[in-house]
C-alpha cells in the first residue's frame, strides 16, 4: 500500500489503461499528462508525455482498447472532444498525435467511451442535449477518420424539455469484452435535474435493423435513485445474467439484467441492492473487479466501500478504504 | 474419572451452521489493522484499510481495479483546494499488504503447492476413467492423504527451520505455521480413515508439532521444557527444583514420554558420589521411568525416539494396557515409598503415577491449555475412545475447566473441526486464512464425507450458479493474478473451475501488459494454446502487432498480425505500406520500396500466402521484374533474354489485377508502369485477352471517377490518355499477330 504517482496541481480526471501500466490525467489547463514507468523497466511512474489537448479544462479522459494501440479520447469544458494516439515519429521518438478533433458536435460532450466491437472501433459520446452519438473509425489502422454511425435521444422528450431539463454530467459503460470482442451494448445514465430522465438505460445495436434500440431501464418505483453520477457494467466470466452498478447523488444500486437477447426483447431487470451508506449519500463512482465479484464504490465522503454478495445472493459491505 | 466431563451442551443446528456459512465472505478482506470503524456503526465490517494520503479537506476519489486484488485510488484535490497535488494510491486488498511483509512466503507456498494440486487433479481424472472401465480403483481418501502430507511438509517454511526461537519468525511464517496446524488437524478428522481408532495418539503428535500455535505469547510447553532441560542439565540435584517435577508432569500428561524419561534419568539418586543411601529412592525413580517407557500405546508405530510400546490391534492393546495399569497401581501401593525419605522425589513420583492412572485433578493441574488437557484426558483416561464420541462436549468441558470462556477464532475453528461442523470450519477458514487455504483444503474436507462433498460441490446461487469449491478456486486465482510472479500459476486453478474458470482466464490474459513485452506475450500465447483459447490468442497477437506497427517496428508488427490472422488489419497495413512506396518517385519513395522489398524477402513464402499482404509481394515481384528488364538493357543482353524478362514482368503485372486485390487508387500508377511492356519493341507481350483486362480496369477507374482524388502528377488527362493509347495499340498489335 503506498503512493504510486504524484499528480500535478489542477488535475481534473484520471484514467488507467486496461493493463494498468499507464495513467492519463486530464488537467484544468486543457493539457493531458501520461504517466508510466520508464519504458522497458519496472521503475516508478513518471510523467512521460504531456501536451495541450484543448484550450480549456479536460473534463473526462478515457483509454481506447489496446488492440488499437495506445489511444486516448478526451472531452473538454468547451464541449468538444478529441482522439489521440501514441506513435513513433520520423525522429524515432514516441509522440502523442492528434487523430481527430470533433468540433461540429451539436451539444457539449459530457462523457465518452470507446467500444471494441466486431465491426470495428466505436466511440460513443453522451451530449448535454441528452443525445447519444456513436462514431465509428472508418479504418482499422488509421484512426483519423470517424463517421457518425448513429445519433439518438436517451429520453424521447429531452429535446422538447430542454428549457427545463439540463444534463450536467453523464456516464457510459460498455458491456465488457467477452472472448476478446465487445458486443454492441452499453448502459448510460445522465445527471439531470429531471427525475424522470435520471434513469440508467441499456442500449443495444440491432444488426438486423441496423439501429440502436432500448433494451432495459434500470428503475423501480420503490426507491428514489437521485441524479446519476456513474454507471458500471460488471465483467461477466460465466454468470447467466449481467450486473450493473449505478452510483447516484443519493445511493448505490446494484442491478441484475438478463443477457440482451436481440431486437424487440426487453431484458428483465432486478434490483439486487440499494445502499445509502456513503455519507451524506452521494456516490461518485463504482467499479467492478476483474471477475465481477467485488464492487468498489467511492463516496463524496472520501471513503471507498467494498461490496460482495454473500452465498445467499445478498449484497453486503465487506470492507472499506478510508483516506487520512 | 472422565464421567464428570460429559455434560450435555446444545450443539449448533444444521440451519444455524448453514446461515453462518452463507453470511460469510466470498473474498476475505483483512484490512491493514489500522481500524477504520470510526463511526458507532455496529454493522460496519471489521476489515478496513487506511490510506495515508495527507491531503487537505475531503479529496475527490476515482477508483480503478488493477489485475487481481489491487485497487488503485486517485485522490484528486477538493474543488476549493485546486493548488494541491493529486495522488494515486495503490491498495492491495487481502492479507498480504501488512507492514513488513513482502508476500515472499505466500508466493513460495503458491509455487510449491501447485504440483501437488495438479497431481491430485490428474489422479482424480484417472480414477474416474478407471471406474468407468469397471476397474477397482484405490480409495480416494488415500490419494488425498498423500496430497495432504505433501502439502503439510511443504508448509514448513525453510526459514523457520533455521530459527531457534519462535520469536525470530516473521508474521508470514507464523501464519503458515497456523495454516499447517489446521491443515494437519483437518487431515486427522476429515481424511485419514486409518487414524480413527487411534486419534488420541494423533492429538499427541499434533501437539508435539503444533503446540506453539496455541500460545498467544511466545512461550509454549515445548519451549518451556527445553528451557528447563537446559537449565537443570548442569545441576547436581535437579529434583530439588520444583520446575523439574512440574515440567515432567506436564510432559507426561500430554504424552511426551521421551522428555519424562530423560528428566527422570537426570535425578540426583543416579549419581555414584552419594553421601546418603538413596538406593530405594533411585529404584522408585527407575521403576517409574520403566513404566513410562513401556506404556502401551494404541498406534501402528512410533516415531523415532518416542517411547512406549505400540499396538495397532485394539483388543491386544486393551489387554496390555490393563496389565500395565495393574503394574502402575502396584507400584503406587508399594511399601517402598515408606523408605523414600526425599519428600520432593516422593511427591513428584506420586504425581507422575497419578497422571499415569488418569487422575483428572492432577491432569488438569499440570496442563495449561485446554487442548493439552483434552489430549491428556484421552491419553490417560479414555485411550480407547473413537474420534466422534462426544469429542466436542469433552473439549468444551476442558475449556470450562481451564476457565477459557472467551474463545479466539483459532480455538473456535478447532472446536468446529472436532464437532464436524464443516460449515463453521469453512466460514472460519475463509476469515482466518489467505485464499490459498480455501482453494486447497476443499480436497481434504471432501475426501471421505459425502455430505461435505455435496455442500462444496453443489451449484449455488452465488456468482450465477457455481459451487463453493469453484468459488474458492476463482478467489485464489484472483489473488494469484495480483502479482507478476504468480499470475502464471492462476491458469491451473482456473482450468479446474468448470463453469467460470475459462472466462476468468480470458479476462486475465486480456489484461496482461503485453503490448510492449514480447516475452510476456509469448507466455500468454502458450497459455492460450494449452487451454485452447484461440480468440484470445489472436487478440493478444493483434495487440502486440498493432503496438509494434505504431511504434515503428514494421516487421514485428506484420509477423504478429499474421499470427493474429487478421486479414482486415493486414490489408490496411499493406495498403499503408504500398501508399508510402508507390505514391511518388522521389528518393524517399524508392528507399521505402527498398525497405518493403527487404521486408518481403525476409518474411518469405509464408508471408506471400497471407491474405491482405499478398499485394505487397506481388507488387514487389512486378517492380523487380521491371528492374530486371532495365538491368538487361544496360548490359545489352540479347533479344531473347529481354523478351523472356518482359513476359515475366507481364505475368507479375497480371497477378496484380486478376483477383482484384490491389486497391483501385494504385491501379493508375501500375498501369503507367506497364506502358513500357505494352509498347515492347518487336514483339507483343500481352495478348488480346490480357490487354482487355487492363482496358476494363481503366474503364472501371473512369466509372468510379477515382482519379479526382489522386495525385495530379500521375493522373493528369495526358497520363490517362497515354495509358489508353498504349493499350489500344497493343490490342491492335495482338489482333494482327493472331
Amino acid at each position: 500500500m503506498g503512493e504510486l504517482i504524484r499528480l500535478e496541481a489542477g488535475v481534473e480526471h484520471t484514467c488507467w489503461n486496461s493493463s494498468r501500466t499507464k495513467l492519463a490525467a486530464g488537467m484544468s489547463d486543457g493539457s493531458v499528462h501520461v504517466h508510466e514507468p520508464l519504458k522497458g523497466t519496472n521503475s516508478d511512474f513518471s510523467c512521460s508525455s504531456r501536451w495541450k489537448a484543448h484550450e480549456v479544462a479536460v473534463l473526462k479522459i478515457v483509454w481506447g482498447p489496446s488492440e488499437y494501440g495506445d489511444l486516448i479520447a478526451c472531452c473538454s469544458k468547451d464541449g468538444t472532444m478529441s482522439v489521440w494516439e501514441e506513435i513513433e515519429d520520423a525522429a524515432k521518438q514516441d509522440v502523442w498525435q492528434l487523430c481527430a478533433r470533433f468540433t461540429d458536435i451539436k451539444a457539449p460532450v459530457l462523457d465518452l467511451q470507446f467500444g471494441h466491437c466486431a465491426s470495428g472501433l466505436k466511440l460513443v459520446a453522451a451530449g448535454a442535449d441528452g443525445h447519444l452519438r456513436v462514431y465509428e473509425a472508418t479504418d482499422v489502422l488509421e484512426l483519423k477518420r470517424w463517421q457518425l454511425q448513429a445519433e439518438f435521444a436517451n429520453a424521447a422528450d429531452v429535446r422538447e424539455k430542454l428549457e427545463r431539463v439540463s444534463c450536467t454530467d453523464a456516464s457510459i459503460s460498455w458491456r465488457p469484452v467477452a472472448d476478446a470482442i465487445q458486443q454492441q451494448v452499453f448502459v448510460v445514465g445522465f445527471h439531470t435535474n429531471s427525475p424522470q430522465h435520471s434513469i440508467a438505460k441499456v442500449w443495444e445495436f440491432g444488426e438486423t435493423h441496423q439501429r440502436w434500440h432500448l433494451v432495459a431501464e434500470l428503475s423501480s418505483p420503490e426507491h428514489d435513485y437521485g441524479r446519476i453520477n456513474h454507471v458500471s457494467w460488471a465483467p461477466n466470466i460465466g454468470r447467466p445474467y449481467e450486473l450493473i452498478a449505478v452510483s447516484s447523488s443519493n445511493s448505490l444500486s446494484i442491478w441484475s439484467m438478463d443477457i440482451p437477447s436481440g431486437p424487440g426483447h426487453r431484458s428483465a431487470v432486478k434490483l439486487l441492492g440499494y445502499f445509502t451508506d456513503h455519507q451524506p449519500g452521494e456516490v461518485v463512482q463504482a467499479e467492478w473487479d476483474m471477475c465481477g465479484m467485488t464492487l468498489a464504490s467511492a463516496g463524496a465522503d472520501g471513503v471507498v466501500r467494498l461490496w460482495q454478495s454473500n452465498l445467499k445472493g445478498r449484497w453486503e459491505e465487506k470492507g472499506r478504504v478510508v483516506g487520512a | 474419572m472422565g464421567g464428570e466431563f460429559l455434560e450435555d451442551t446444545p450443539g449448533d443446528s444444521t440451519l444455524q451452521r448453514m446461515r453462518m456459512l452463507e453470511a460469510g465472505s466470498i473474498v476475505p478482506y483483512h484490512g491493514n489493522g489500522n481500524g477504520t470503524n470510526q463511526e458507532n456503526d455496529s454493522d460496519a465490517p471489521s476489515s478496513g484499510y487506511t490510506v495515508k494520503h495527507g491531503m487537505r479537506g475531503t479529496p475527490r476519489i476515482q477508483i480503478s481495479w488493477g489485475t487481481g486484488n489491487h485497487l488503485l485510488v486517485s485522490y484528486l484535490p477538493a474543488l476549493r483546494e485546486q493548488n494541491e497535488d493529486g495522488k494515486i494510491m495503490e491498495v492491495q486488498l487481502g492479507p498480504a499488504d501488512e507492514e513488513g511483509q513482502d508476500g515472499a512466503e505466500s508466493r513460495r507456498i503458491a509455487a510449491c503447492s501447485l504440483p501437488f494440486f495438479v497431481e491430485l487433479q490428474s489422479r482424480r481424472r484417472h480414477r474416474t476413467d478407471e471406474t468407468l472401465q469397471g476397474g477397482n480403483p484405490t480409495d480416494w481418501w488415500e490419494y488425498v492423504l498423500k496430497y495432504s502430507r505433501d502439502i503439510s511438509d511443504m508448509l514448513v517454511s525453510p526459514t523457520s527451520l533455521t530459527m531457534h526461537h519462535q520469536s525470530d519468525s516473521t508474521k508470514e511464517n507464523k501464519m503458515s505455521a497456523v495454516m499447517r496446524a489446521i491443515w494437519d488437524m483437518l487431515e486427522i478428522f476429515y481424511v485419514d480413515k486409518d487414524a480413527e481408532p487411534w486419534f488420541p495418539e494423533r492429538l499427541v503428535d499434533w501437539l508435539v508439532t503444533h503446540g506453539p500455535v496455541l500460545s498467544k505469547t511466545e512461550s509454549s510447553l515445548n519451549r518451556k521444557l527445553v528451557d528447563i532441560k537446559e537449565r537443570l542439565a548442569t545441576r547436581q540435584f535437579p529434583e530439588e527444583e520444583s520446575d523439574y517435577w512440574d515440567g515432567m508432569a506436564s510432559a507426561l500428561a500430554v504424552g511426551w514420554f521421551d522428555f519424562v524419561v530423560t528428566f527422570l534419568r537426570m535425578h540426583g539418586s543416579y549419581r555414584h558420589d552419594q553421601i546418603d543411601k538413596r538406593q530405594t529412592e533411585n529404584g522408585l525413580v527407575e521403576a517409574v521411568a520403566v513404566l513410562v517407557s513401556k506404556m502401551p500405546r494404541l498406534r501402528p508405530s512410533l516415531p523415532a525416539g518416542s517411547l512406549g510400546t505400540p499396538y495397532s490391534f485394539k483388543p491386544e492393546f486393551a489387554k496390555e494396557w490393563e496389565r500395565w495399569r495393574i503394574q502402575v497401581t502396584k507400584l503406587d501401593r508399594s511399601s517402598f515409598w515408606n523408605e523414600c525419605h526425599n519428600k520432593r522425589t516422593l511427591d513428584g513420583l506420586k504425581k507422575l503415577l497419578a497422571i499415569l492412572q488418569g487422575n483428572v485433578e492432577v491432569l488438569a493441574g499440570c496442563t495449561s491449555h485446554w487442548l493439552e488437557l483434552l489430549t491428556a484426558h484421552y491419553l490417560h483416561v479414555r485411550p480407547f475412545a473413537a474420534a466422534n464420541e462426544s469429542l466436542v462436549v469433552l473439549a468444551t468441558t476442558c475449556k470450562e475447566y481451564k476457565h477459557t470462556l472467551a474463545s479466539d477464532e483459532l480455538e473456535e475453528l478447532i472446536l468446529a473441526i472436532f464437532g464436524d461442523n464443516t460449515e463453521v470450519v469453512i466460514a472460519k477458514c475463509v476469515t482466518l486464512f489467505e485464499p490459498w487455504m480455501m482453494a486447497h483444503m476443499v480436497e481434504l474436507l471432501t475426501a471421505k464425507n459425502l455430505y461435505v462433498e455435496n455442500l462444496l460441490r453443489k451449484e449455488r446461487d452465488v456468482q450465477g450458479g457455481i459451487s463453493l469449491e469453484e468459488l474458492y478456486r476463482l478467489s485464489y486465482a484472483q489473488s494469484l493474478a495480483s502479482h507478476p510472479l504468480t499470475w502464471q500459476l492462476a491458469p491451473v486453478y482456473l482450468a479446474a473451475c468448470p463453469v467460470q474458470g475459462l472466462g476468468m482466464l480470458e479476462t486475465l490474459l486480456l489484461k496482461l501488459p503485453l503490448a510492449d513485452d514480447r516475452h510476456l506475450a509469448l507466455k500468454a500465447l502458450d497459455v492460450c494454446r494449452i487451454y485452447d483459447l484461440q480468440a484470445v490468442g489472436e487478440a493478444i497477437c493483434r495487440k502486440v502487432g498493432v503496438h509494434s506497427w505504431k511504434h515503428g517496428r514494421i516487421g514485428a508488427g506484420i509477423v504478429w498480425l499474421q499470427r493474429a490472422r487478421d486479414k482486415r488489419l493486414l490489408s490496411a497495413l499493406s495498403d499503408q505500406l504500398l501508399a508510402s512506396a508507390s505514391a511518388g518517385c522521389t528518393l524517399e519513395h524508392v528507399q521505402t520500396f527498398e525497405q518493403i522489398q527487404g521486408l518481403v524477402d525476409l518474411l518469405g513464402m509464408e508471408f506471400q500466402a497471407t491474405g491482405g499482404l499478398s499485394i505487397l509481394h506481388r507488387y514487389r515481384n512486378f517492380k523487380s521484374a521491371l528492374q530486371n528488364i532495365w538491368d538487361l538493357r544496360s548490359k545489352d543482353a540479347d533479344r531473347q533474354k529481354l523478351n523472356a524478362a518482359g513476359r515475366q514482368a507481364v505475368d507479375c503485372l497480371l497477378e496484380l489485377f486478376v483477383t482484384g486485390i490491389t486497391p483501385k487508387r494504385y491501379w493508375m500508377s501500375i498501369l503507367q508502369d506497364s506502358i513500357e511492356l505494352l509498347e515492347w519493341p518487336g514483339q507483343v507481350l500481352l495478348n488480346a485477352e490480357e490487354t482487355t483486362i487492363l482496358l476494363n480496369c481503366l474503364q472501371d477507374l473512369k466509372l468510379a471517377k477515382l482519379w479526382d482524388g489522386l495525385d495530379n502528377l500521375e493522373l493528369t488527362g495526358s497520363n490517362v490518355d497515354r495509358v489508353r493509347l498504349a493499350l489500344a495499340i497493343n490490342l491492335g498489335r495482338s489482333f494482327l499477330q493472331t
